[in-house]
Protein backbone atom coordinates (compact mmCIF):
# COMPACT_ATOMS: atom_id res chain seq x y z
CA UNK A 1 0.00 0.00 0.00
CA UNK A 2 1.68 3.70 -0.82
CA UNK A 3 0.98 5.85 2.37
CA UNK A 4 1.61 8.76 0.23
CA UNK A 5 -1.25 8.27 -1.67
CA UNK A 6 -3.67 10.07 0.10
CA UNK A 7 -1.20 13.12 -0.18
CA UNK A 8 -0.96 12.90 -3.76
CA UNK A 9 -5.06 12.48 -4.38
CA UNK A 10 -5.83 15.43 -1.56
CA UNK A 11 -2.80 17.69 -4.06
CA UNK A 12 -4.66 17.00 -6.78
CA UNK A 13 -7.70 17.85 -5.66
CA UNK A 14 -6.12 21.39 -4.38
CA UNK A 15 -4.82 22.00 -7.96
CA UNK A 16 -8.05 20.71 -9.96
CA UNK A 17 -9.93 23.80 -7.61
CA UNK A 18 -6.88 26.02 -7.80
CA UNK A 19 -7.51 25.95 -11.74
CA UNK A 20 -11.69 25.55 -11.43
CA UNK A 21 -11.05 29.22 -9.24
CA UNK A 22 -8.58 30.88 -11.65
CA UNK A 23 -10.41 30.12 -14.69
CA UNK A 24 -13.90 31.75 -12.96
CA UNK A 25 -11.88 34.51 -12.66
CA UNK A 26 -10.37 35.44 -15.64
CA UNK A 27 -13.02 33.29 -18.11
CA UNK A 28 -16.76 34.34 -19.47
CA UNK A 29 -19.54 31.92 -20.07
CA UNK A 30 -20.23 31.20 -23.70
CA UNK A 31 -23.66 32.71 -22.98
CA UNK A 32 -27.03 31.41 -25.53
CA UNK A 33 -28.15 28.34 -26.16
CA UNK A 34 -24.90 26.88 -26.69
CA UNK A 35 -24.31 27.69 -22.86
CA UNK A 36 -27.57 26.15 -21.63
CA UNK A 37 -26.71 22.81 -23.11
CA UNK A 38 -23.57 22.55 -21.00
CA UNK A 39 -25.48 24.24 -17.79
CA UNK A 40 -28.43 21.66 -18.51
CA UNK A 41 -25.77 18.70 -18.73
CA UNK A 42 -23.16 19.63 -15.96
CA UNK A 43 -26.22 19.65 -13.63
CA UNK A 44 -27.31 16.24 -14.72
CA UNK A 45 -23.99 15.73 -13.51
CA UNK A 46 -24.00 17.21 -10.65
CA UNK A 47 -27.73 16.24 -9.81
CA UNK A 48 -26.29 12.47 -10.52
CA UNK A 49 -22.78 12.02 -8.82
CA UNK A 50 -24.02 11.58 -5.59
CA UNK A 51 -26.54 8.93 -6.30
CA UNK A 52 -23.82 7.28 -8.58
CA UNK A 53 -21.46 6.86 -5.35
CA UNK A 54 -24.15 6.00 -3.15
CA UNK A 55 -24.57 2.92 -5.51
CA UNK A 56 -21.41 2.07 -5.98
CA UNK A 57 -21.02 2.34 -2.66
CA UNK A 58 -23.25 -0.19 -1.90
CA UNK A 59 -22.37 -2.21 -4.47
CA UNK A 60 -18.89 -2.78 -2.87
CA UNK A 61 -20.74 -3.07 0.55
CA UNK A 62 -22.55 -6.27 -1.43
CA UNK A 63 -19.50 -7.46 -2.94
CA UNK A 64 -16.96 -7.09 -0.48
CA UNK A 65 -18.83 -7.23 3.25
CA UNK A 66 -21.96 -9.30 2.67
CA UNK A 67 -21.50 -12.69 2.53
CA UNK A 68 -22.72 -14.67 -0.72
CA UNK A 69 -25.10 -17.12 1.34
CA UNK A 70 -26.98 -14.04 3.39
CA UNK A 71 -27.51 -12.47 -0.21
CA UNK A 72 -28.91 -15.19 -1.79
CA UNK A 73 -30.06 -18.29 0.66
CA UNK A 74 -32.94 -16.50 2.18
CA UNK A 75 -34.53 -15.52 -1.48
CA UNK A 76 -37.66 -17.61 -2.70
CA UNK A 77 -36.48 -20.67 -4.78
CA UNK A 78 -39.75 -20.06 -6.90
CA UNK A 79 -38.74 -17.56 -9.45
CA UNK A 80 -41.40 -15.43 -9.19
CA UNK A 81 -41.55 -15.33 -5.58
CA UNK A 82 -37.99 -14.31 -6.26
CA UNK A 83 -38.60 -11.69 -8.35
CA UNK A 84 -41.45 -10.25 -6.69
CA UNK A 85 -39.19 -10.09 -3.29
CA UNK A 86 -36.40 -8.50 -5.02
CA UNK A 87 -38.20 -5.72 -6.89
CA UNK A 88 -39.62 -4.38 -3.54
CA UNK A 89 -35.60 -3.62 -2.44
CA UNK A 90 -36.45 -0.33 -3.61
CA UNK A 91 -38.04 0.07 -0.52
CA UNK A 92 -34.60 -0.55 1.17
CA UNK A 93 -32.81 0.90 -0.99
CA UNK A 94 -34.09 3.99 -2.32
CA UNK A 95 -31.30 5.10 -4.31
CA UNK A 96 -32.37 6.75 -7.61
CA UNK A 97 -31.83 4.86 -10.82
CA UNK A 98 -28.38 6.16 -12.10
CA UNK A 99 -27.35 4.53 -8.60
CA UNK A 100 -28.99 0.94 -8.90
CA UNK A 101 -27.08 0.45 -12.09
CA UNK A 102 -24.48 -0.55 -10.07
CA UNK A 103 -25.55 -2.09 -7.64
CA UNK A 104 -27.35 -4.29 -9.91
CA UNK A 105 -24.20 -4.76 -11.34
CA UNK A 106 -22.90 -5.77 -7.80
CA UNK A 107 -25.60 -8.17 -7.21
CA UNK A 108 -25.03 -10.06 -10.70
CA UNK A 109 -21.51 -10.21 -9.17
CA UNK A 110 -22.88 -12.71 -6.38
CA UNK A 111 -25.05 -14.51 -8.36
CA UNK A 112 -27.98 -12.90 -9.00
CA UNK A 113 -29.44 -14.45 -12.60
CA UNK A 114 -30.07 -11.20 -15.03
CA UNK A 115 -33.84 -11.60 -15.14
CA UNK A 116 -33.31 -11.00 -11.11
CA UNK A 117 -31.35 -7.82 -11.83
CA UNK A 118 -33.13 -6.04 -14.50
CA UNK A 119 -36.36 -6.59 -12.16
CA UNK A 120 -34.78 -4.86 -9.79
CA UNK A 121 -33.39 -2.37 -12.19
CA UNK A 122 -37.00 -1.01 -12.91
CA UNK A 123 -38.88 -1.65 -10.34
CA UNK A 124 -36.39 -0.02 -7.34
CA UNK A 125 -36.89 3.35 -9.24
CA UNK A 126 -40.84 3.67 -8.72
CA UNK A 127 -41.29 0.93 -5.50
CA UNK A 128 -39.16 3.39 -3.87
CA UNK A 129 -40.80 5.45 -0.96
CA UNK A 130 -39.04 8.29 -1.65
CA UNK A 131 -41.03 8.04 -5.39
CA UNK A 132 -44.53 7.69 -3.63
CA UNK A 133 -43.68 10.19 -1.25
CA UNK A 134 -43.57 12.74 -3.92
CA UNK A 135 -45.66 11.11 -6.70
CA UNK A 136 -48.59 11.40 -3.74
CA UNK A 137 -47.69 14.95 -2.70
CA UNK A 138 -48.44 16.11 -6.29
CA UNK A 139 -51.22 13.98 -7.53
CA UNK A 140 -52.31 12.69 -4.16
CA UNK A 141 -54.83 9.64 -5.31
CA UNK A 142 -56.18 11.82 -8.03
CA UNK A 143 -57.39 9.90 -11.36
CA UNK A 144 -55.34 6.72 -9.88
CA UNK A 145 -52.29 8.17 -11.09
CA UNK A 146 -49.73 6.98 -7.92
CA UNK A 147 -51.44 3.59 -7.88
CA UNK A 148 -51.44 3.23 -11.53
CA UNK A 149 -47.67 4.03 -11.27
CA UNK A 150 -46.76 1.48 -8.61
CA UNK A 151 -48.39 -1.42 -9.95
CA UNK A 152 -47.46 -1.10 -13.38
CA UNK A 153 -44.00 -0.36 -11.81
CA UNK A 154 -44.20 -3.87 -10.23
CA UNK A 155 -45.77 -5.49 -13.33
CA UNK A 156 -43.83 -4.44 -15.71
CA UNK A 157 -40.48 -5.09 -13.88
CA UNK A 158 -41.49 -8.73 -12.96
CA UNK A 159 -42.30 -9.38 -16.47
CA UNK A 160 -39.27 -8.42 -18.26
CA UNK A 161 -37.65 -10.22 -15.36
CA UNK A 162 -39.69 -13.41 -16.85
CA UNK A 163 -39.10 -13.20 -19.98
CA UNK A 164 -35.09 -12.57 -19.88
CA UNK A 165 -35.07 -15.69 -17.63
CA UNK A 166 -36.47 -17.74 -20.38
CA UNK A 167 -33.40 -17.02 -22.50
CA UNK A 168 -31.84 -20.20 -22.88
CA UNK A 169 -27.85 -18.22 -22.68
CA UNK A 170 -28.84 -15.66 -20.34
CA UNK A 171 -24.87 -14.86 -19.74
CA UNK A 172 -25.08 -13.23 -23.33
CA UNK A 173 -27.67 -10.79 -22.53
CA UNK A 174 -25.04 -9.36 -21.17
CA UNK A 175 -21.71 -7.14 -22.48
CA UNK A 176 -18.52 -9.50 -23.05
CA UNK A 177 -16.34 -7.59 -20.75
CA UNK A 178 -18.99 -7.57 -18.00
CA UNK A 179 -20.01 -11.51 -18.25
CA UNK A 180 -16.40 -12.11 -17.91
CA UNK A 181 -15.78 -10.22 -14.64
CA UNK A 182 -18.54 -11.75 -13.31
CA UNK A 183 -17.08 -14.89 -14.25
CA UNK A 184 -13.78 -13.76 -12.73
CA UNK A 185 -13.34 -15.91 -9.22
CA UNK A 186 -13.07 -13.39 -6.21
CA UNK A 187 -10.40 -15.61 -5.18
CA UNK A 188 -8.56 -15.30 -8.19
CA UNK A 189 -5.56 -13.09 -6.77
CA UNK A 190 -5.70 -12.85 -2.71
CA UNK A 191 -6.54 -9.64 -1.69
CA UNK A 192 -7.79 -7.42 1.35
CA UNK A 193 -10.43 -6.29 1.88
CA UNK A 194 -9.50 -2.70 1.49
CA UNK A 195 -7.39 -3.49 -2.05
CA UNK A 196 -11.29 -4.54 -3.34
CA UNK A 197 -12.43 -1.45 -2.22
CA UNK A 198 -10.28 0.42 -4.03
CA UNK A 199 -10.36 -1.95 -6.88
CA UNK A 200 -13.89 -2.19 -7.62
CA UNK A 201 -14.09 1.57 -7.08
CA UNK A 202 -11.97 1.81 -10.06
CA UNK A 203 -13.22 -0.09 -12.08
CA UNK A 204 -17.15 0.89 -11.10
CA UNK A 205 -16.66 4.64 -11.40
CA UNK A 206 -14.53 3.89 -14.92
CA UNK A 207 -17.23 2.02 -16.65
CA UNK A 208 -19.99 4.46 -15.48
CA UNK A 209 -18.65 7.94 -15.59
CA UNK A 210 -18.22 7.76 -19.13
CA UNK A 211 -21.48 6.28 -20.11
CA UNK A 212 -23.23 9.13 -17.15
CA UNK A 213 -21.43 12.33 -19.37
CA UNK A 214 -22.11 10.82 -22.87
CA UNK A 215 -26.25 10.81 -21.89
CA UNK A 216 -26.03 13.91 -19.45
CA UNK A 217 -24.64 15.63 -22.90
CA UNK A 218 -26.91 14.25 -25.24
CA UNK A 219 -30.02 14.60 -22.95
CA UNK A 220 -28.92 18.73 -22.35
CA UNK A 221 -28.18 19.14 -26.30
CA UNK A 222 -32.01 17.47 -26.98
CA UNK A 223 -33.57 19.47 -24.29
CA UNK A 224 -32.44 22.74 -26.16
CA UNK A 225 -32.80 21.51 -29.55
CA UNK A 226 -36.00 20.15 -29.16
CA UNK A 227 -39.31 22.60 -28.24
CA UNK A 228 -41.59 22.04 -25.69
CA UNK A 229 -44.21 23.48 -27.15
CA UNK A 230 -44.23 20.75 -29.92
CA UNK A 231 -44.55 17.86 -27.60
CA UNK A 232 -47.21 19.94 -25.92
CA UNK A 233 -49.05 20.53 -28.48
CA UNK A 234 -50.31 16.77 -29.33
CA UNK A 235 -51.67 16.65 -25.60
CA UNK A 236 -55.35 16.28 -25.98
CA UNK A 237 -55.10 13.03 -28.64
CA UNK A 238 -55.31 10.11 -26.59
CA UNK A 239 -52.82 8.05 -28.32
CA UNK A 240 -50.48 10.44 -29.54
CA UNK A 241 -50.61 12.48 -26.37
CA UNK A 242 -48.87 9.10 -24.71
CA UNK A 243 -46.29 8.77 -27.57
CA UNK A 244 -45.38 12.68 -26.94
CA UNK A 245 -45.03 11.79 -23.19
CA UNK A 246 -43.01 8.74 -23.78
CA UNK A 247 -40.49 10.98 -26.10
CA UNK A 248 -40.83 13.67 -23.53
CA UNK A 249 -39.57 11.06 -20.90
CA UNK A 250 -36.95 9.57 -22.50
CA UNK A 251 -35.38 13.15 -23.96
CA UNK A 252 -35.04 15.19 -19.96
CA UNK A 253 -33.95 12.30 -18.47
CA UNK A 254 -35.14 13.36 -14.74
CA UNK A 255 -35.27 11.61 -11.89
CA UNK A 256 -38.16 9.51 -10.76
CA UNK A 257 -37.78 10.87 -7.23
CA UNK A 258 -38.83 14.50 -8.73
CA UNK A 259 -40.26 13.25 -11.84
CA UNK A 260 -44.28 13.80 -10.27
CA UNK A 261 -43.32 17.46 -9.57
CA UNK A 262 -42.10 17.58 -13.15
CA UNK A 263 -44.76 17.03 -15.18
CA UNK A 264 -47.28 18.09 -13.14
CA UNK A 265 -48.01 21.16 -14.80
CA UNK A 266 -48.67 19.40 -18.39
CA UNK A 267 -51.57 17.40 -16.27
CA UNK A 268 -53.47 20.61 -17.31
CA UNK A 269 -53.50 19.81 -20.99
CA UNK A 270 -52.68 15.90 -20.86
CA UNK A 271 -54.96 13.11 -20.01
CA UNK A 272 -54.28 11.10 -17.48
CA UNK A 273 -53.24 8.08 -18.96
CA UNK A 274 -50.16 10.20 -20.46
CA UNK A 275 -49.10 11.00 -17.51
CA UNK A 276 -48.90 7.54 -15.80
CA UNK A 277 -47.24 6.42 -18.96
CA UNK A 278 -44.17 9.36 -18.37
CA UNK A 279 -43.91 8.39 -14.70
CA UNK A 280 -43.76 4.70 -15.62
CA UNK A 281 -41.68 5.09 -19.07
CA UNK A 282 -39.18 8.02 -17.38
CA UNK A 283 -37.56 5.87 -14.52
CA UNK A 284 -36.64 2.88 -16.89
CA UNK A 285 -35.86 4.54 -20.57
CA UNK A 286 -34.01 7.43 -20.64
CA UNK A 287 -30.91 8.67 -22.80
CA UNK A 288 -29.10 8.80 -19.49
CA UNK A 289 -29.88 4.99 -18.15
CA UNK A 290 -29.45 3.21 -21.80
CA UNK A 291 -26.34 4.94 -21.66
CA UNK A 292 -25.57 3.52 -17.95
CA UNK A 293 -26.95 -0.12 -19.35
CA UNK A 294 -25.17 -0.45 -21.89
CA UNK A 295 -22.03 -0.62 -19.97
CA UNK A 296 -23.73 -3.88 -18.49
CA UNK A 297 -26.56 -5.52 -21.33
CA UNK A 298 -26.27 -6.04 -24.62
CA UNK A 299 -27.95 -3.41 -27.13
CA UNK A 300 -29.68 -6.08 -28.21
CA UNK A 301 -31.46 -6.77 -24.43
CA UNK A 302 -31.60 -2.88 -23.89
CA UNK A 303 -33.30 -2.26 -27.26
CA UNK A 304 -36.02 -5.38 -26.05
CA UNK A 305 -36.13 -3.93 -22.67
CA UNK A 306 -37.04 -0.58 -23.88
CA UNK A 307 -39.36 -2.39 -26.02
CA UNK A 308 -41.56 -4.10 -23.96
CA UNK A 309 -41.21 -1.47 -21.41
CA UNK A 310 -42.64 1.34 -24.11
CA UNK A 311 -45.27 -0.84 -24.94
CA UNK A 312 -46.23 -1.28 -21.64
CA UNK A 313 -46.42 2.03 -20.95
CA UNK A 314 -48.29 2.90 -24.62
CA UNK A 315 -50.55 -0.03 -23.74
CA UNK A 316 -51.46 1.19 -20.06
CA UNK A 317 -51.64 4.87 -21.17
CA UNK A 318 -54.25 4.63 -23.97
CA UNK A 319 -56.42 2.19 -22.36
CA UNK A 320 -56.73 4.83 -18.84
CA UNK A 321 -57.34 7.76 -21.32
CA UNK A 322 -59.68 5.43 -23.42
CA UNK A 323 -61.73 4.95 -19.98
CA UNK A 324 -60.94 8.38 -18.42
CA UNK B 1 -11.41 7.30 -13.04
CA UNK B 2 -10.20 10.79 -13.75
CA UNK B 3 -14.00 11.67 -14.64
CA UNK B 4 -15.21 10.88 -11.22
CA UNK B 5 -12.41 12.98 -10.00
CA UNK B 6 -12.70 15.80 -11.93
CA UNK B 7 -17.06 15.80 -11.19
CA UNK B 8 -16.04 15.11 -7.52
CA UNK B 9 -13.43 17.92 -7.39
CA UNK B 10 -15.64 20.60 -9.07
CA UNK B 11 -18.98 19.73 -6.58
CA UNK B 12 -16.71 20.53 -4.11
CA UNK B 13 -15.52 23.27 -4.93
CA UNK B 14 -19.27 24.91 -6.28
CA UNK B 15 -20.32 24.16 -2.27
CA UNK B 16 -17.26 26.13 -0.94
CA UNK B 17 -18.30 28.59 -3.21
CA UNK B 18 -22.33 28.85 -2.72
CA UNK B 19 -22.46 27.74 -6.69
CA UNK B 20 -24.21 24.51 -6.21
CA UNK B 21 -27.38 26.56 -6.30
CA UNK B 22 -26.47 26.86 -10.37
CA UNK B 23 -27.29 23.15 -11.10
CA UNK B 24 -28.87 21.71 -8.35
CA UNK B 25 -32.13 22.51 -5.72
CA UNK B 26 -30.31 23.45 -1.77
CA UNK B 27 -31.76 20.33 -0.39
CA UNK B 28 -29.12 17.95 -2.42
CA UNK B 29 -26.10 20.50 -1.33
CA UNK B 30 -25.48 18.80 2.07
CA UNK B 31 -26.17 14.77 0.19
CA UNK B 32 -23.31 16.12 -2.54
CA UNK B 33 -20.74 17.55 -0.77
CA UNK B 34 -21.04 14.31 1.57
CA UNK B 35 -21.33 12.36 -1.31
CA UNK B 36 -18.11 13.53 -3.07
CA UNK B 37 -16.76 13.57 -0.19
CA UNK B 38 -16.71 9.70 0.09
CA UNK B 39 -15.44 9.68 -3.96
CA UNK B 40 -12.27 11.10 -2.83
CA UNK B 41 -11.75 9.08 0.12
CA UNK B 42 -12.51 6.04 -2.14
CA UNK B 43 -10.37 7.46 -4.72
CA UNK B 44 -7.82 8.05 -2.05
CA UNK B 45 -8.05 4.04 -1.34
CA UNK B 46 -7.82 2.82 -4.90
CA UNK B 47 -4.34 4.67 -5.71
CA UNK B 48 -3.24 3.52 -2.22
CA UNK B 49 -3.43 0.10 -3.13
CA UNK B 50 -3.38 0.25 -6.81
CA UNK B 51 0.20 -0.78 -7.23
CA UNK B 52 -0.38 -3.95 -4.91
CA UNK B 53 -3.50 -5.00 -6.96
CA UNK B 54 -0.83 -5.11 -10.11
CA UNK B 55 1.26 -6.60 -8.71
CA UNK B 56 -0.62 -9.76 -8.00
CA UNK B 57 -2.75 -9.60 -10.88
CA UNK B 58 -1.53 -10.03 -14.32
CA UNK B 59 0.85 -12.93 -13.56
CA UNK B 60 -1.55 -15.45 -15.04
CA UNK B 61 -2.39 -13.70 -18.08
CA UNK B 62 -0.86 -14.63 -21.20
CA UNK B 63 0.44 -12.20 -23.49
CA UNK B 64 -1.31 -12.79 -26.81
CA UNK B 65 -4.56 -11.92 -24.07
CA UNK B 66 -2.62 -8.92 -22.65
CA UNK B 67 -2.27 -7.57 -26.30
CA UNK B 68 -5.53 -7.83 -27.16
CA UNK B 69 -6.61 -5.96 -24.51
CA UNK B 70 -4.67 -3.12 -25.48
CA UNK B 71 -5.52 -3.11 -28.90
CA UNK B 72 -9.25 -2.73 -27.81
CA UNK B 73 -8.16 0.12 -25.58
CA UNK B 74 -6.59 1.62 -28.74
CA UNK B 75 -9.47 1.55 -30.61
CA UNK B 76 -12.78 2.23 -28.37
CA UNK B 77 -11.31 3.37 -25.22
CA UNK B 78 -9.16 6.36 -26.80
CA UNK B 79 -12.91 7.83 -27.98
CA UNK B 80 -14.25 7.28 -24.64
CA UNK B 81 -10.84 9.14 -23.52
CA UNK B 82 -10.80 11.48 -25.78
CA UNK B 83 -14.64 12.51 -25.03
CA UNK B 84 -14.26 12.40 -21.02
CA UNK B 85 -11.16 14.77 -21.64
CA UNK B 86 -13.39 17.14 -23.57
CA UNK B 87 -16.21 17.06 -20.48
CA UNK B 88 -13.64 17.17 -17.89
CA UNK B 89 -12.23 20.25 -19.77
CA UNK B 90 -15.82 21.78 -20.21
CA UNK B 91 -16.36 20.87 -16.44
CA UNK B 92 -13.23 22.51 -15.63
CA UNK B 93 -13.01 25.52 -17.37
CA UNK B 94 -16.59 27.14 -18.35
CA UNK B 95 -17.66 29.09 -15.50
CA UNK B 96 -20.81 28.29 -13.89
CA UNK B 97 -23.62 29.91 -15.87
CA UNK B 98 -27.59 29.85 -14.96
CA UNK B 99 -30.01 28.66 -17.63
CA UNK B 100 -30.24 31.93 -20.38
CA UNK B 101 -33.62 33.37 -21.92
CA UNK B 102 -33.39 31.04 -25.09
CA UNK B 103 -34.71 28.05 -22.60
CA UNK B 104 -37.07 30.84 -21.43
CA UNK B 105 -38.16 30.89 -25.22
CA UNK B 106 -38.27 27.16 -25.04
CA UNK B 107 -40.45 26.72 -21.93
CA UNK B 108 -44.14 27.17 -21.13
CA UNK B 109 -44.26 30.53 -18.37
CA UNK B 110 -46.14 30.52 -15.71
CA UNK B 111 -47.10 27.08 -15.68
CA UNK B 112 -49.64 26.63 -12.65
CA UNK B 113 -47.60 24.40 -10.71
CA UNK B 114 -44.38 26.93 -10.61
CA UNK B 115 -46.52 30.00 -9.45
CA UNK B 116 -47.66 28.35 -6.11
CA UNK B 117 -48.91 30.92 -3.72
CA UNK B 118 -47.59 33.98 -2.37
CA UNK B 119 -47.14 33.69 1.56
CA UNK B 120 -47.81 36.79 4.39
CA UNK B 121 -50.35 39.07 1.95
CA UNK B 122 -53.15 38.56 4.67
CA UNK B 123 -53.19 42.70 5.00
CA UNK B 124 -51.67 42.83 8.23
CA UNK B 125 -48.16 43.98 6.82
CA UNK B 126 -48.86 47.02 5.14
CA UNK B 127 -47.80 47.50 1.67
CA UNK B 128 -43.94 47.38 2.56
CA UNK B 129 -44.84 43.45 2.08
CA UNK B 130 -45.09 43.66 -1.60
CA UNK B 131 -41.26 45.02 -1.67
CA UNK B 132 -40.06 41.78 -0.68
CA UNK B 133 -42.11 39.65 -3.44
CA UNK B 134 -40.27 37.87 -5.83
CA UNK B 135 -41.11 37.69 -9.50
CA UNK B 136 -42.82 33.95 -8.76
CA UNK B 137 -45.28 35.48 -5.92
CA UNK B 138 -46.10 38.53 -8.82
CA UNK B 139 -46.75 36.23 -11.19
CA UNK B 140 -48.87 34.28 -8.76
CA UNK B 141 -50.65 37.52 -8.00
CA UNK B 142 -51.42 38.22 -11.82
CA UNK B 143 -52.58 34.90 -12.45
CA UNK B 144 -55.40 35.22 -9.49
CA UNK B 145 -56.65 38.40 -9.87
CA UNK B 146 -56.64 40.78 -13.22
CA UNK B 147 -57.91 43.79 -11.50
CA UNK B 148 -55.47 46.90 -12.29
CA UNK B 149 -56.90 48.79 -9.30
CA UNK B 150 -55.75 45.78 -7.08
CA UNK B 151 -52.14 46.71 -7.75
CA UNK B 152 -52.34 50.29 -8.03
CA UNK B 153 -50.17 51.92 -5.23
CA UNK B 154 -48.44 48.38 -4.16
CA UNK B 155 -44.58 48.57 -4.50
CA UNK B 156 -42.47 46.50 -6.36
CA UNK B 157 -38.83 45.85 -5.98
CA UNK B 158 -37.38 42.52 -6.77
CA UNK B 159 -34.60 41.04 -8.98
CA UNK B 160 -34.76 38.65 -12.22
CA UNK B 161 -33.28 37.90 -15.62
CA UNK B 162 -34.33 40.22 -18.56
CA UNK B 163 -35.99 38.17 -21.65
CA UNK B 164 -37.41 39.48 -24.45
CA UNK B 165 -41.52 39.98 -25.18
CA UNK B 166 -42.78 38.84 -28.63
CA UNK B 167 -45.73 40.52 -28.33
CA UNK B 168 -44.20 44.13 -28.51
CA UNK B 169 -40.53 45.71 -28.62
CA UNK B 170 -41.76 47.85 -25.71
CA UNK B 171 -42.10 45.38 -23.29
CA UNK B 172 -39.95 42.96 -21.86
CA UNK B 173 -40.17 40.08 -19.11
CA UNK B 174 -38.51 40.19 -15.87
CA UNK B 175 -38.33 36.40 -15.42
CA UNK B 176 -36.59 33.58 -13.00
CA UNK B 177 -36.42 30.19 -13.28
CA UNK B 178 -38.83 27.71 -10.43
CA UNK B 179 -36.46 24.54 -9.69
CA UNK B 180 -37.99 21.27 -8.19
CA UNK B 181 -34.76 18.94 -8.45
CA UNK B 182 -32.14 20.45 -10.62
CA UNK B 183 -31.89 22.64 -13.88
CA UNK B 184 -33.44 20.43 -15.75
CA UNK B 185 -36.97 20.48 -14.45
CA UNK B 186 -36.59 24.45 -14.57
CA UNK B 187 -39.65 26.28 -15.45
CA UNK B 188 -39.79 29.99 -15.93
CA UNK B 189 -41.50 32.20 -14.25
CA UNK B 190 -41.83 35.80 -15.32
CA UNK B 191 -43.91 39.42 -14.82
CA UNK B 192 -44.12 41.90 -17.92
CA UNK B 193 -41.94 45.59 -17.64
CA UNK B 194 -43.58 48.35 -19.86
CA UNK B 195 -40.05 50.22 -21.27
CA UNK B 196 -40.38 51.50 -24.53
CA UNK B 197 -36.45 51.48 -26.21
CA UNK B 198 -35.58 49.22 -23.28
CA UNK B 199 -32.82 47.70 -25.36
CA UNK B 200 -30.94 50.65 -24.92
CA UNK B 201 -31.14 50.48 -21.11
CA UNK B 202 -30.63 46.81 -20.49
CA UNK B 203 -29.19 43.97 -21.89
CA UNK B 204 -30.72 40.75 -22.60
CA UNK B 205 -30.02 37.91 -20.33
CA UNK B 206 -28.80 40.82 -17.56
CA UNK B 207 -29.94 40.34 -13.69
CA UNK B 208 -31.44 43.64 -12.93
CA UNK B 209 -33.43 44.93 -9.80
CA UNK B 210 -36.64 46.83 -10.48
CA UNK B 211 -37.98 48.98 -8.45
CA UNK B 212 -41.79 50.96 -9.78
CA UNK B 213 -45.46 50.03 -9.41
CA UNK B 214 -47.85 48.47 -11.47
CA UNK B 215 -50.13 50.49 -14.04
CA UNK B 216 -52.62 49.31 -16.60
CA UNK B 217 -51.19 48.06 -19.64
CA UNK B 218 -51.10 50.03 -22.82
CA UNK B 219 -53.32 49.03 -25.34
CA UNK B 220 -51.79 45.93 -27.42
CA UNK B 221 -48.80 45.86 -26.20
CA UNK B 222 -48.99 42.66 -24.09
CA UNK B 223 -51.54 40.08 -23.01
CA UNK B 224 -51.55 40.96 -18.97
CA UNK B 225 -54.02 43.80 -18.09
CA UNK B 226 -50.97 45.47 -16.25
CA UNK B 227 -47.67 45.81 -16.53
CA UNK B 228 -44.71 47.02 -14.23
CA UNK B 229 -43.26 50.71 -15.07
CA UNK B 230 -39.80 50.87 -13.68
CA UNK B 231 -38.71 54.13 -11.39
CA UNK B 232 -35.22 52.69 -11.18
CA UNK B 233 -33.46 49.74 -12.90
CA UNK B 234 -30.32 48.96 -11.43
CA UNK B 235 -27.89 45.88 -12.55
CA UNK B 236 -27.34 43.15 -9.88
CA UNK B 237 -24.84 40.10 -9.39
CA UNK B 238 -25.94 36.79 -9.78
CA UNK B 239 -27.60 35.35 -6.75
CA UNK B 240 -25.74 32.11 -5.51
CA UNK B 241 -29.14 30.76 -5.67
CA UNK B 242 -30.60 31.77 -8.64
CA UNK B 243 -33.38 29.78 -9.01
CA UNK B 244 -36.48 30.12 -6.88
CA UNK B 245 -37.94 27.40 -5.26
Amino acid sequence: MRLWAPLAVLAALVAVIAFRVWTNENLQPLGGQLQDVFTLSISLLVESLPFIVLGIGLSILVQVFVPTSWLVSWLPRNPFARRAIVSLFGMFLPVCECGNVPLARGLMGRGYSVGDSVTFLLAAPIVNPITIITTHQAFGFDDGILVARLAAGFAIANMVGWLLSLHPAPETLLTTRFAKECRMPSTATPQTRLQRVGSLFVSESTTLMPALMVGAFIAGALQVGVSRDVLVALGTDPIISVVAMLALAFVISVCANVDAFFILPFAQTFLPGSIVAFLVFGPLIDIKMVALLRTTYTTRTIVTIAGVVGLSALALGTVMNSVA
Amino acid sequence: MIAIAVLASVSLWLGAEGRLGFYIHPRYNLFTIVMASIAIVLLMIAVATRRDRHHGHDHSQSQGRRRSRERRLARGETVSLGFIACVAATVLVLPPATLSSATADNRSSNAVDALGSPEGLDGEGGLEIYETLTVRDWASLLSQNQNPSYYRGKPVNTVGVVTASEDSPDVFFLTRFVVTCCAVDAQPVSIPVYMPDWQGEVQLDSWVRIEGGFQPAPSGVTNSPVVIVPLSITDEEVPNEPYLF
